[in-house]
C-alpha cells in the first residue's frame, strides 16, 4: 500500500486504460500499484531485465527501443498518457524486451505484476476486464507496428 | 465544403502562361516551387480555396495534377510542393527558374473551413499529404479567433523528411497544436516515433461529438485514422479525405477519374468520408 492513495486513484480513474471500469475494482488496483513520477531521460526498465511491474503513463511520455549491434540504441515507438507500457511484467516472463525512457518528465502508475495475477485470479471479473484492455493495447500494438513495416510514406503512389 | 471551382469561367482547357520564380528541396526528392503569372490582369483575378488543386502543363512532356500549398491569402505566387514520381514530375524538379509553363486551374472541392466555424478540428497529413493542408492551416490561422481547439498531427517516414519544419513554430504561437511524429529514426530525434493514429489515438478531445477532421496521406494512412477518429466518438459525417487518382481532364468529361456517380477530379478531391467509404478500398480507379 503507498502513501498516496487519493492521488494514485484520481490519476488511475483519469486514465482511458480504466475507463469503465468499477470504483470497487479500482480500489483493488490501487492496492496493487504506486504512483511513479520520471524527469525527463530517466530510465523507466531496461531491455533484458526481469522487472515485476507493468505501468500505465498518466501524463508524460515514454520512449521504446531496442539495442541493436553495430547501431546502439535504436528507438521505435513513443508511448503517452493511457499507454500501457512493460506488459510483460503482466502477461510475459517479466523479461523486458525494450528500454523505456522518459522523454519528458512523466508521472506513470506502476503496477504490480505478481499482485494482479493475483487480483486476477480472485476477481473474475476483473481479471477478463484487465485482460481485454492489455489485448486492446496489444492489437493496437501490432497494427501500429504492421503500417510502419509497411512504409507508407515510402512514395510509391501518389500522396506518399 | 465548397463545389467545385471551375478554372476559366469561358475555357477551362484554357492554360495559362506561368513562370517558375524560385524552386527549393522541401525533403528528400520532394521540391517545392512557386509560380507567378505572366499575365498581371489574370494574376489579380486568380484565387483558390484550400485544397483545390491546378493542372501544371509542360510542353512536349504532359500535365499533372498538382495541390496548391500556399497560404490562399498570399497573391504574389502560387506554391506547389512535388515530389518527383515519373516523368514530369521530373523534369519540373530540373527547370531553372524564369522558365514558362503552363497552368490551368483552380480545380476541385475544397476543405471544408466554413463547416469548422465554432468546431475544435483535428488535421492529420501523413508524407506530401502536408501540402494540400498548409492552405487550410493558413486560412484558419489567419481566422483562429472563429475556431476551437486546434490540433495538426504531421506523420513522415524520417525526421528530414517532414515539410515546412521551420514553420511549426510560428503555427504554434498562432494557437495550433502541433504533433509530429515518424516511422524511423535513430536516438539523436526527440520528438515522437510511431504512426499518426497513435497520436490520434492519444490525443485530447474536448467535444469529440464537435469536433471535425481532415485529412491527407497515403489512403492506408487515412483509413485506419479515420477509423481510430470513429473509434474516439467523432461522427462520421465529420471527417474528411482527400483522394488522388490518376486525372486528365480534371473537369470531369472524360471520364477518366470516375468512380460510380463521382468524378474525382469535379467532386473531389476532398470528400466527406461517408461519401467515399467504399472508393477508399477501391485500387487502381
Ligand atoms: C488532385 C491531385 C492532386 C495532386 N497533388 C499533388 C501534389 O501536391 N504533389 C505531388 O507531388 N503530387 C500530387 N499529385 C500526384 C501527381 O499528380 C502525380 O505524382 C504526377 O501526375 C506524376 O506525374 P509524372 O509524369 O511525374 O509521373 P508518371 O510517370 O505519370 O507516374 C509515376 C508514378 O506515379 C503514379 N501516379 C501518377 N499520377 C498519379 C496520381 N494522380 N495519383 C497517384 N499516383 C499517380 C504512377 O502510377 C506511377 O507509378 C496529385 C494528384 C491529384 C490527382
Ligand atoms: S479527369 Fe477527366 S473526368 Fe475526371
Amino acid at each position: 500500500m503507498n502513501t498516496d492513495q487519493p492521488d494514485l486513484l484520481k490519476q488511475l480513474s483519469a486514465t482511458r486504460f480504466v475507463e469503465g471500469i468499477s470504483t470497487d475494482h479500482l480500489q483493488c488496483l490501487c492496492r496493487a500499484s504506486r504512483l511513479l513520477k520520471l524527469p525527463a531521460g530517466a530510465k523507466l526498465f531496461q531491455e533484458g531485465s526481469i522487472e515485476d511491474e507493468v505501468f500505465v503513463i498518466s501524463s508524460g511520455h515514454i520512449r521504446l527501443s531496442m539495442n541493436v549491434p553495430g547501431r546502439g540504441d535504436v528507438p521505435f515507438l513513443t508511448t503517452g498518457p493511457g499507454e500501457l507500457v512493460g506488459w510483460s511484467g503482466l502477461i510475459g516472463d517479466g523479461r523486458m524486451t525494450a528500454t523505456a525512457t522518459a522523454i519528458e518528465d512523466t508521472i506513470l502508475i506502476a503496477m504490480s505484476g505478481k499482485r494482479l495475477q493475483e487480483l486476477c485470479d480472485c476477481e473474475k471479473e476483473l481479471g477478463y476486464v484487465l485482460l481485454q484492455r492489455v489485448a486492446q493495447v496489444l492489437s493496437q500494438r501490432l497494427l501500429s507496428t504492421r503500417l510502419q513495416l509497411m512504409d507508407l510514406f515510402s512514395g510509391e503512389k501518389g500522396y506518399t | 465544403m465548397k463545389p467545385a471551382a471551375t478554372a476559366h469561367p469561358h475555357n477551362p482547357w484554357l492554360a495559362h502562361a506561368v513562370r517558375i520564380a524560385h524552386t527549393e528541396t522541401a525533403a528528400p526528392g520532394v521540391f517545392t516551387c512557386d509560380l507567378v503569372f505572366e499575365d498581371p490582369l489574370t494574376a489579380a483575378e486568380y484565387s483558390f480555396s484550400p485544397g483545390q488543386f491546378n493542372m501544371l502543363y509542360l510542353p512536349g512532356l504532359g500535365e499533372i495534377a498538382i495541390s496548391i500549398s500556399s497560404d490562399p491569402d498570399q497573391r504574389d505566387s502560387i506554391s506547389h510542393t512535388i515530389r518527383e514520381a515519373g516523368n514530369v514530375t521530373r523534369a519540373l524538379a530540373q527547370l531553372p527558374v524564369g522558365t514558362s509553363l503552363g497552368l490551368r486551374g483552380p480545380f476541385g472541392s475544397s476543405w471544408p473551413t466554413e463547416d469548422c466555424v465554432g468546431r475544435d478540428v483535428v488535421l492529420v497529413a501523413g508524407g506530401i499529404g502536408l501540402a494540400p493542408l498548409r492552405p487550410a492551416v493558413c486560412h484558419l490561422l489567419a481566422n483562429r479567433e472563429r475556431y476551437g481547439e486546434l490540433n495538426l498531427i504531421i506523420g513522415a517516414r524520417e525526421p528530414f523528411g517532414l515539410l515546412y519544419p521551420l514553420e511549426y513554430d510560428a503555427w504554434r504561437a498562432h494557437g495550433l497544436n502541433v504533433h509530429v511524429t515518424v516511422d524511423r529514426a535513430n536516438s539523436d530525434w526527440h520528438g515522437a516515433i510511431g504512426m499518426v493514429t497513435n497520436v490520434l489515438d492519444r490525443l485530447w478531445l474536448r467535444h469529440a461529438e464537435n469536433t471535425l477532421l481532415m485529412t491527407c496521406g497515403p489512403e492506408v494512412m487515412m483509413w485506419y485514422s479515420v477509423q481510430m477518429a470513429i473509434s474516439r466518438g467523432l461522427n462520421p459525417k465529420s471527417l474528411y479525405v482527400s483522394l488522388e487518382r490518376n486525372m486528365n481532364c480534371a473537369i470531369g468529361l472524360c471520364g477518366h477519374c470516375q468512380f460510380g456517380p463521382q468524378f474525382l477530379c469535379k467532386d473531389g478531391p476532398i470528400f466527406r468520408y461517408d461519401r467515399v467509404a467504399s472508393i477508399l478500398k477501391v485500387d487502381d480507379l
